[in-house]
């Protein structure tokens, strides 16, 4: 449910849907009188601009029709008379229709108690989920510890850079250095959906994304390969683009979703291009398509598409969610398109990619 | 002589190799888990590191006894403010704008944390691995290890004090001068003889010692 519709559950007046659909309210419902009305035309009378959150306007029949403006859009009140502002309300009308008299101070005080309510409300969600999301401190702690000791591990390793180290290292300790790098990648992840402003702590610095996204399909090689995906980097590129750190989460939440997603036996294939002064990405993935009805909403909190419910019963919707807010952090806009589809139209290649300077 | 007359700052900034730099700034990590940061792994590869689980000495990071502070912002700094690590984050800024601070923490997720993290001048969120902390150091070292950084600082300090630009020009000829000739005593008691005010005069001596060990004085 919207945020408006929420509203005018909440509403103890009737009001009417932009499709002009009648909703009675928890005290007053439209009377008769409006409901055989031929016209209704109430959202003909709301000009562009309002300049008051309740505003009083009269329809040609001389009911009130109040819209009050919220940050989600307006509620209309309708099938009311207003008792000190309606002046072209004929006395039979006025008379037949006594007890759907209103005065726009008590709607006024519906919309101030409305904001109150909602302002209670946030605080407590977004005290949960700090709370909820402090509790991982106590993991934090452990990971680091194990971290440390893999780190110190693979620095035994001979090798001249971090990156030749890792590569050196036996099986079993790249092994574990990745799923740790992997959960310490997690672990920051339910950060920015308590502070989207996370995205954007630190310096921007400049990055070779190449290294990034291809580093995020080393990780998940092993998840990959559990699956029977096979992951590919192709593409050639040396620009050092300005990022923030939480770049390399935006880079986990789609290499990971592509992994999820794909169809066992397929690939993902993730390339990261030059162009201009910046990088082209694109990470695809073959598996069952998001509707076009659905992908609008797919950057949504919490939305999982029903192809993401059929392939993974798991899930939280959050990993796009997450992404946006970090390509939103760099300016940039990740974007999504399907190709191949079969003729079933259910099954093709997912394609996101972005652009970034 | 008529060119030392117009020499600038700018023109007396010699590159220095990062792994010279790495050597010369002194790092230090103040964060209650001792696991959280690599400080070993660091000092391998050359870092002069040191850490505290608190803040041990507030006057040795007033006097600028670390190029870099890596501050964490809780269970560090409880007997100096209630606000933790984001005190004596505010405190070190207001007293010293160019000390570079780190802010690293894993508490990311807190809104009402937010001036802690846009306040310092890098930040690193828990859990880290050695190659961030790299990244982030000598991103620090390479942009603010440096002359025209702690000029700037200088400079702010000085404005703020309501010294004209052409006093201030005249400073800066000076003191070029004088790094140009390796003098550090020059260097200082020019810095020094700018104001009377002792606090004054003390902030801009932290600046000018920073200078000397960006020199390797």
């Amino acid at each position: 449910m919207d945020l408006l519709a929420l509203y005018r559950y909440l509403c103890p007046y009737p009001t009417v849907d932009l499709e002009n659909r009648f909703q009675g309210g928890f005290i007053l419902s439209h009377p008769r009188y409006c409901v055989k009305c031929r016209l209704k035309k109430c959202w003909d009378l709301v000009p562009n601009e309002l300049m008051e959150p309740v505003t009083h306007l009269e329809c040609k029949i001389g009911m009130s029709v109040i819209p009050v403006k919220f940050e989600a859009g307006i509620v209309l009140i309708n099938g009311v008379i207003e008792s000190l502002l309606n002046r072209s309300c004929p006395p039979s009308i006025r008379k037949a229709h006594r007890s759907h008299k209103v005065t726009i101070d008590t709607i006024k005080r519906w919309r101030s108690s409305l904001l109150n309510v909602g302002e209670q409300v946030d605080a407590f969600v977004n005290k949960s989920v700090v709370e909820a999301i402090a509790s991982l401190h106590d993991i934090k702690t452990a990971t680091n510890l194990v971290f440390r000791n893999a780190e110190a591990l693979i620095g035994q390793v001979p090798g001249t850079t971090d990156d030749e180290k890792i590569e050196n290292a036996s099986p079993s300790l790249k092994s574990l250095y990745k799923s740790v790098s992997l959960l310490n990648t997690r672990l920051n992840m339910s950060s920015f959906v308590s502070n989207p402003q996370a995205a954007s702590f630190g310096n921007k610095r400049p990055i070779p994304v190449y290294r990034i996204m291809d580093r995020m399909c080393r990780l998940f090689e092993e998840t990959a390969t559990t699956k029977g995906v096979k992951i590919y980097m192709s593409g050639t590129s040396f620009n050092r683009v300005l990022c923030y750190d939480s770049f390399e989460t935006l880079a986990l939440v789609l290499v990971d979703n592509a992994v999820k997603y794909s169809k066992p036996g397929e690939s993902v294939n993730v390339s990261v291009i030059d162009a201009g002064r910046g990088v082209k990405v694109s990470v695809e993935s073959k598996g069952l398509v998001i509707p076009v009805e659905e992908s609008e909403q797919i950057f949504e909190r919490g939305y999982r598409t029903t192809a993401a419910k059929k392939m993974a019963s798991s899930g939280s919707g959050l990993g796009l969610y997450i992404a946006k807010i970090i390509s939103d952090a760099h300016k940039t806009k990740i974007q999504y398109e399907v190709r191949n589809l079969n003729s079933k139209g259910d099954f093709g290649t997912n394609v996101f990619f972005f652009y970034m300077e | 002589m008529g060119f030392l007359k117009s020499l600038r700052i700018v023109d007396v900034t010699k590159p220095v190799p990062l792994e010279e730099i790495r050597k010369r700034a002194k790092i230090i990590v103040i964060d209650d888990d001792p696991h959280s940061f690599p400080c070993e792994l660091l000092r391998k590869e050359g870092y002069t590191i040191e850490s505290w689980q608190k803040v041990e000495s507030l006057s040795r990071l007033e006097k600028g006894d670390f190029d870099i502070i890596i501050l964490d912002i809780g269970g560090v700094a409880g007997e100096y403010s209630p606000q933790d690590g984001l005190g004596v984050l505010e405190h070190l800024k207001k007293y010293n704008p160019s000390q570079i601070i780190v802010a690293f923490s894993g508490q990311t997720f807190d809104l009402g944390k937010t001036r802690f993290w846009k306040m310092a001048d890098d930040s690193l969120s828990k859990p880290v691995d050695v190659i961030k902390c790299k990244e982030v150091i000598d991103h620090l070292l390479q942009e603010k290890f440096t002359l025209a950084h702690y000029w700037e600082g200088l400079i702010s300090i000085l404005r703020s004090e309501g010294i004209s630009d052409a006093d201030m020009e005249k400073l800066e000829r000076r003191v070029a001068k004088a790094i140009k000739k390796g003098d550090k005593k020059e260097v200082m008691s020019t810095i020094n003889s700018v104001t009377e005010k002792a606090e004054i005069a003390g902030r801009l001596l932290l600046i000018a010692e920073k200078i000397a060990t960006l020199f390797g004085w």
